[in-house]
């Protein structure tokens, strides 16, 4: 028995046996079903790592690297959910361990699954078990409402993998139609563009530790089916081509959109979701960029995108994780996710603020973090890209058409950098710098032990990864390449660990820089001595929190710019009169897939089942009718098989 | 790489960080030329500096410590962006293939390190100023991106010092169009990034209208200090990007000939602020967007140029 099939046994009869304790004592409150499900999931998620890392070494590479951010972040949140749940579940704690290690088997057991069925079966086991995680707080006024949205997706998703599958086999156009069908039912899951609406409704309605499990480890999984499960239309690295270019299309044009989107909220929640529909479009490039630089024969930009894509996968699994938990310990501290009712929470809450602060820049991905690295490569494979279409090559449109994409996907790429760094800044400033702005954040207190101690853990794995980069890259590549069956070349695996390296060193030497600048500046003749006095404000005497710049007022030029896709509208009540008593200015914004395709949808969907409602009218004979008719209907659909049969029969005779 | 050109690199930054803070005294001078005024001497911001760094510094009662933190990532970061440049036409011992990316984000860094001190003060005119840096850096990003694209499809090379220094006399002579257009872009960036008029007035005494100045409103003594030094080595990093991508450096036989054109443009470049300092107002804020999309405007034409030109 392998450890991953140990950990999956581990994680389910874990949660089981926390659900059944929770039916027998009743009683026993937060105690016995916590206690239980939290020990459950930790060891099934060690044993599992320990397997991962085992199977890198020695086994299947793709599932091994997609497993590590399951294991890890599910750990992570397992322990701050302990101290997340206590006196907010009233006696659901034994549902609650029940759902999340069923959920985190599932995923176990879809990198593991060996047939198409198998896959889906615990694909949708997967779903279900994130549904009824996503519907845990099912009182709270935005919970039916993203739970169901969530469902919906994970059915459409499923169907969409279950026509791909029914297609697997054709030629021509059918197999490149099913590779398109697959990509986009995966794409549901990833959230790729248009198909991400669900993302940022299930993960503030979610608890936050399954927020950051949902968010950090199983989107990437959709990765993982696009990579595996989709039928390929020819062996060798050539079938990858239509993938590549679908995915890097799909990460180029999601990216800016994403972070735009992710600017204009104020629900510290909503932004993280929407940045990690960001952060799965770089991913989603990367991968792009790394399969079609192996169909055609440009190895190194090849190693350098998947290189890429699979670190910044890793990074994102640790940082958002880090995130999500930080903004439950936010939530537990002071009631709420709005990003202008908190301020000041960093002196409140230092180690959570500076835990949440420091991923929060690290994923926008800036040096010296270990978000850059991941980004770094990507750039790295789009600029080889470039070269390759420069150099003269450009023999055919595609290649000419694939240059322009990678132009375009280095200047998205900057753009994208520059405004998740604004949406960060204001995620950052607008919780925890500055004054508090409501009662409840200024008498906000550090959270549980168990709570910081997770996210201490993810980010000193984060720290790890960026160290270690070179290695890490030199141990991931050659599994994970032979694993989707291109040449693993050891001499641009080396390139590319050398190149990381590099990258470590700088970033060591701005740190070692900044440290040598603060002890220089501390040796000044005054430079230890600090008087503190209040903050400069034109000669106020006494600044209020009402005079700071708020969080939407910091990113509001920004959001201007993209008035028509946030479909922003503002609301204004001027104050008017010579004592004005109220005025006041909204900024209400909307996703536009949503109002484009998913509300049509939707609308569509109920006109069609008011017309379907009629048949169920509750009079038999109806029925008894369209019982009849369906039976007349598939028997002459039979006769009419078999007749086609016979004569193409009597052909060949 | 010879033994002679790490010693002109080395020498290269050793100046650069002598003389950044004498880049503000050239661009003083000139204005107070135009001005018709005999200003300050060139070495009025040697004085400045070493005042304020024995003076005693200030700390906000409502900051959490990012205050304190921004002055020394800046001039890290800087240092760090300055150490990865060709310098006197050489290229960095420090460099590697790739590290034009590592270049642009280490000046990110520095960025919003500023940003986030900034709103750790929470006062209003510093909300504001970050405010306004995080609209205009994006735009600039996104610019100095595509300036960097163009240079890489005319070099085939993406190291900052091959990017930089292998674009010849026969570029030039090649797609000249382009390159025409590349310097008026970067030339806009220059003055983005550094807060100078048409962007931004680092003098303006009226904090509603102030962009980087109402972010280290704050800060004061031996952080004001940093502050303004690490402005000085961020004109001194985008002047030497400038002019190094300007002018061919194969041009010059001897390597010490090399570094004195480089040390002359670098100061060519700060009479030029001066003189468009002088010459022009600072734009409206809703008209400096435009600015900066015309400049991502033009390194894509010349990218088109210069691929389906010739």
């Amino acid at each position: 028995m392998s450890l991953e099939s140990v950990s999956l046994w581990v994680l389910a009869l874990g949660g089981v046996v926390s659900a059944l304790s929770m039916l027998v004592r009743r009683a026993s409150g937060h105690g016995v079903p916590a206690f239980l499900g939290l020990w459950s999931c930790v060891s099934g998620c060690l044993i599992g790592l320990c397997g991962a890392c085992a199977g890198l070494r020695d086994g299947d590479g793709l599932s091994s690297l997609f497993q590590l951010p399951v294991y890890v972040v599910g750990c992570c949140a397992a322990v701050h959910a302990y101290g997340y749940l206590r006196g907010h579940a009233e006696g659901r704690e034994g549902a609650f361990w029940l759902f999340f290690n069923g959920m985190l088997a599932s995923m176990v057991w879809v990198t593991a699954a060996s047939g198409f069925l198998e896959f889906l079966v615990a694909w949708e086991l997967m779903g279900a078990m994130s549904f009824a995680l996503v519907a845990f707080e099912y009182r709270s006024k935005d919970s039916a409402g993203a739970s169901w949205g969530y469902l919906l997706a994970c059915q459409a998703g499923g169907a969409l993998l279950m026509v791909m599958h029914a297609m697997e086999g054709g030629t021509g156009a059918v197999a490149l139609a099913a590779v398109v069908v697959g990509v986009l039912g995966f794409g549901l899951k990833i959230g790729l563009p248009g198909l991400h609406t669900w993302l940022p409704e299930a993960h503030p309605a979610a608890p936050a530790p399954v927020s950051a499990v949902m968010s950090g480890a199983m989107i990437a999984l959709g990765f993982y089916g696009v990579l595996t499960q989709v039928p390929l239309p020819s062996a060798g690295p050539g079938g990858w081509r239509l993938v590549a270019w679908l995915l890097a299309v799909c990460g180029t044009v999601v990216m800016v959109p994403a972070v735009a989107l992710a600017l204009a909220q104020n629900n510290l929640k909503r932004l993280l979701a929407y940045s990690s529909v960001e952060n799965m479009g770089v991913v989603a490039l990367g991968l792009g960029l790394g399969l079609y630089g192996h169909c055609c024969g440009e190895t190194l930009m090849g190693v350098a995108g998947i290189a890429g894509a699979s670190l910044h996968l890793l990074n994102h699994a640790l940082l958002k994780g880090t995130l999500f938990l930080g903004a439950g310990s936010v939530l537990r501290a002071t009631g709420t996710l709005e990003l202008d009712s908190m301020g000041g929470l960093l002196r409140r809450l230092p180690q959570t603020g500076a835990l949440f602060g420091a991923s929060a820049v690290s994923l926008s991905g800036l040096p010296p973090f270990n978000g850059f690295i991941g980004e770094f490569l990507i750039y790295y494979a789009a600029f080889l890209g470039i070269r390759h279409g420069a150099a003269g090559s450009c023999a055919t449109a595609g290649d000419l058409a694939f240059l322009a994409l990678c132009v375009l996907a280095v200047l998205m790429l900057a753009l994208t950098g520059g405004l998740a760094a604004a949406a960060y800044a204001r995620a950052i400033g607008g919780a925890f710098l500055g004054e508090p702005r409501t009662a409840a954040a200024a008498s906000a207190r550090e959270v549980a032990p168990c709570m910081r101690a997770a996210m201490w853990v993810l980010s000193a794995l984060s720290l790890t990864v960026m160290v270690s980069s070179p290695f890490l890259c030199r141990a991931l590549m050659p599994p994970v390449l032979s694993a989707l069956g291109l040449p693993s070349s050891a001499s641009e695996v080396t390139q590319v660990s050398c190149l990381l390296s590099r990258v470590a060193l700088v970033s060591g030497a701005l740190l070692l820089v900044t440290a040598l600048v603060c002890v220089a500046r501390r040796c000044l003749p005054h430079g230890a001595e600090t008087p503190v006095r209040p903050t400069w404000d034109c000669g106020y005497a006494r600044p209020d929190a009402r005079m700071e710049y708020t969080s939407t007022a910091l990113v509001q030029p920004l959001m201007d710019y993209f008035a028509p896709l946030l479909r922003l509208h503002r609301r204004t009540h001027p104050a008017e009169g010579l004592f004005p008593e109220h005025g006041s200015v909204g900024l209400h914004t909307e996703d536009l897939a949503n109002a484009l395709l998913w509300r049509p949808l939707h609308r569509l969907t109920w006109r069609v089942a008011d017309v379907v409602h009629r048949l169920q009218s509750g009079y038999l004979h109806l029925y008894v009718l369209v019982m009849v008719i369906a039976l007349l209907a598939l028997l002459a659909w039979g006769w009419l098989d078999g007749m086609s049969l016979s004569s193409r029969g009597g052909m060949v005779k | 790489m010879s033994d002679a050109s790490v010693w002109v690199w080395g020498v290269s930054l050793l100046l650069a960080l002598v003389l950044a803070p004498l880049q503000l005294g050239v661009i003083a001078k000139v204005k107070s030329f135009f001005g018709g005024r005999r200003g300050p001497s060139v070495l009025q911001w040697y004085h400045d500096l070493w005042k304020l760094l024995r003076k005693e510094s200030v700390c906000s009662s409502t900051s959490a410590g990012l205050v304190r933190l921004a002055p020394p990532v800046g001039v890290a970061s800087c240092l760090c962006a300055l150490s990865l440049l060709p310098l006197g036409f050489m290229d960095s011992p420090l460099g590697f293939t790739g590290d034009i990316i590592v270049f642009l984000y280490l000046l990110g860094i520095g960025r919003l390190a500023l940003v986030l001190g900034a709103l750790d003060t929470g006062s209003s005119f510093e909300g504001m100023g970050a405010s306004r840096e995080l609209h205009f850096s994006a735009l600039a990003e996104m610019a100095i991106v595509a300036v960097v694209v163009f240079l890489v499809m005319l070099t085939h090379d993406y190291s900052l010092g091959g990017v930089l220094n292998t674009a010849g006399t026969e570029a030039w002579r090649g797609s000249g169009t382009s390159l025409i257009l590349i310097v008026i872009a970067l030339l806009l960036v220059t003055l983005a990034e550094n807060c100078r008029v048409p962007f931004d007035d680092p003098e303006t005494h009226l904090e509603l209208t102030m962009v980087h100045e109402a972010m280290v409103l704050d800060h004061a003594g031996p952080d004001l200090a940093l502050i303004h030094y690490g402005a000085a080595l961020k004109l001194w990093v985008f002047a030497a990007f400038l002019t190094t991508a300007a002018v061919p450096g194969r041009l010059f036989a001897c390597p010490w000939t090399g570094l004195a054109v480089h040390v002359a443009l670098v100061f060519v470049v700060s009479v030029a602020v001066g003189v468009i300092e002088s010459a022009m107002a600072r734009y409206r804020f809703l008209k400096v967007p435009y600015l900066l999309l015309t400049a991502s405007a033009m390194a894509a034409m010349a990218i088109f140029l210069l691929e389906f030109g010739g």
